[in-house]
């Protein structure tokens, strides 16, 4: 499986352009990055906050958040510490719309995505986790954190 | 030049290796997650309050299932004014044991428990059957599972049953929902991590049926389905659905050994 991984990341490298055919806002992939916005509007970092930490993003479902309180956080996904300096903003955007680019069977969703998925609910049919412009304020809060103390 | 060599050749290695993947998963089809020192019930992940209550029979609330179930069993019903107990008692056709077993083949087609209750109550009894998750057809099967209480989970997959048990392994591995997500990802890979306030486990049925304090009620293993694809955000299938019944075969296959541990207590 590792290899597998492995030789698709090589693929995406190689390619270098992907041109994903998800729904509503296109988007180019470019170097494991999404560096257009998919929106117009600079995102809210108060907004991309209280999405992450509400059911809506529950990012606490699977990561840990050193800055937030709150007793119970998962420990499925790396603690989200500091994670404003390990990427870029365009690589962040990547990651929440769709990590499957960078590992295919990544347990982490993804937030913009509504193809090749089977059996949704139908209260969710068609329909993205996250808006684009809620991606967009989410990435803005994340690359403010910037240490594991806050 | 050099670029359209360097793809080729990612190409043809991402070919040879899907191949080799497929060759593998076939050879690995009776392959289990968990070897059989590795198994761990639910009980192991859930906290020292929870597996206080569930040990402890007084404080169980499953158990008041069981008192019910046994109630019924030895209620006389119906026109013909038979009990369950007429039938089987511990002389004479006991149930003691069988809950290991199921699911199992009934005329070509797989059912657990419960539906196997409804079939005696209908064929033997002349009685109305119950729907599959309402408190009295729980009852019995929560009695009837309790009579085998300790002994291994040991079900078949041969046979007959061998389609059912593929069709399950299918399910457990398809992602589904807008999470897109597939059974083995959390109970294969996962187990011992927190899903938010949640320890997840390896994902066994031999505690079921299965008190949720959440919901202050018995659940069914296909209600326990039912759950699961809800926090996947997939469309779950009916209690009793085939499919559920396939999946419940695998589940119990792979965890066969593991002493029978019903009523379990969970969050
Ligand atoms: C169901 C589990 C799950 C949920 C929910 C989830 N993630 Fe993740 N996330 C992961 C996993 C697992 C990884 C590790 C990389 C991988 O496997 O794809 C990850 C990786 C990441 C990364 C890269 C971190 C690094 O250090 O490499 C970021 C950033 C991230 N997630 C942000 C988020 C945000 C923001 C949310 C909510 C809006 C979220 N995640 C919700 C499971 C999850
Ligand atoms: C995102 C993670 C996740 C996915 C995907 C998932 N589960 Fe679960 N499951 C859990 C959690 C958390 C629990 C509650 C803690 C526990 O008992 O494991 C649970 C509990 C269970 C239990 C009860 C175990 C016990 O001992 O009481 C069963 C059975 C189960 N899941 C089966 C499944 C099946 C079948 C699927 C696929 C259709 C599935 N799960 C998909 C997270 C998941």
């Amino acid at each position: 499986m590792y290899l597998k991984t492995l030789i698709i990341i090589n693929l995406f490298a190689l390619i270098n352009f992907v041109h994903a055919n998800e729904n509503i806002v296109f988007y180019d992939i470019i170097n494991f990055s999404i560096p257009n916005s998919l929106t117009d509007k600079v995102g809210n970092i108060n907004n991309g906050r209280d999405i992450a930490l509400s059911r809506k993003g529950n990012c606490l479902a699977c990561h840990e958040i050193p800055m937030v309180d709150d007793i119970f956080q998962g420990n499925i996904g790396p603690s989200l510490a500091g994670v404003g300096n390990r990427y870029t903003i365009a690589e962040l955007r990547l990651r929440l719309v769709n990590p499957y680019v960078l590992n295919p069977d990544s347990v982490m969703p993804a937030f913009y995505k509504v193809r090749d998925l089977k059996r949704v609910d139908k209260n969710y049919r068609e329909k993205t986790i996250l808006t684009a412009q809620e991606i967009e304020d989410v990435i803005n809060w994340l690359s403010t954190l910037k240490t594991d103390k806050m | 030049m050099f670029f359209i060599m360097k793809s080729a050749l990612v190409f043809m290695l991402v070919f040879a290796f899907n191949l080799f993947a497929q060759e593998l998963s076939d050879f690995d089809t009776y392959k289990k997650p968990y070897a059989k020192d590795e198994l761990k019930s639910g009980r192991y992940y859930s906290k020292d309050e929870t597996r206080a209550i569930e040990k402890d029979e007084f404080d169980n609330p499953g158990m008041i299932w069981v008192e019910r179930g046994s109630e019924l069993f030895n209620k006389k019903m119906g026109k013909n004014n038979y009990s369950c107990a007429n039938c089987h008692n511990e002389n004479n056709n006991s149930l003691k044991g069988i809950a290991v077993s199921y699911p199992v083949i009934y005329q070509n087609k797989l059912i657990n428990l419960e539906q196997k209750i409804n079939i005696c109550l209908e064929n033997n009894m002349n009685l109305k059957t119950g729907p599959l998750e309402s408190d009295n057809i729980l009852s019995l099967s929560s009695f009837i599972t309790y009579l085998s209480k300790d002994l291994p989970m040991n079900v078949s997959i041969k046979g007959e049953a061998e389609e059912f048990f593929i069709r399950g392994k299918q399910l457990y591995f398809e992602r589904i929902g807008q999470m897109n997500l597939a059974c083995n990802q959390c109970h294969d890979n996962l187990a011992g991590n927190y899903l938010r306030a949640e320890r997840i486990s390896q994902g066994h049925i031999n505690g079921f049926p299965s008190y949720l304090m959440r919901w202050e009620n018995i659940a069914s293993v296909h209600r326990r389905f039912q759950f699961c694809n809800n926090q996947a955000r997939a469309e779950p299938l009916e209690i009793g659905h085939a499919d559920y019944n396939a999946l419940q075969l695998y589940i119990a296959w792979r965890g066969n050994g593991l002493p029978l541990e019903s009523p379990s207590v969970r969050r």
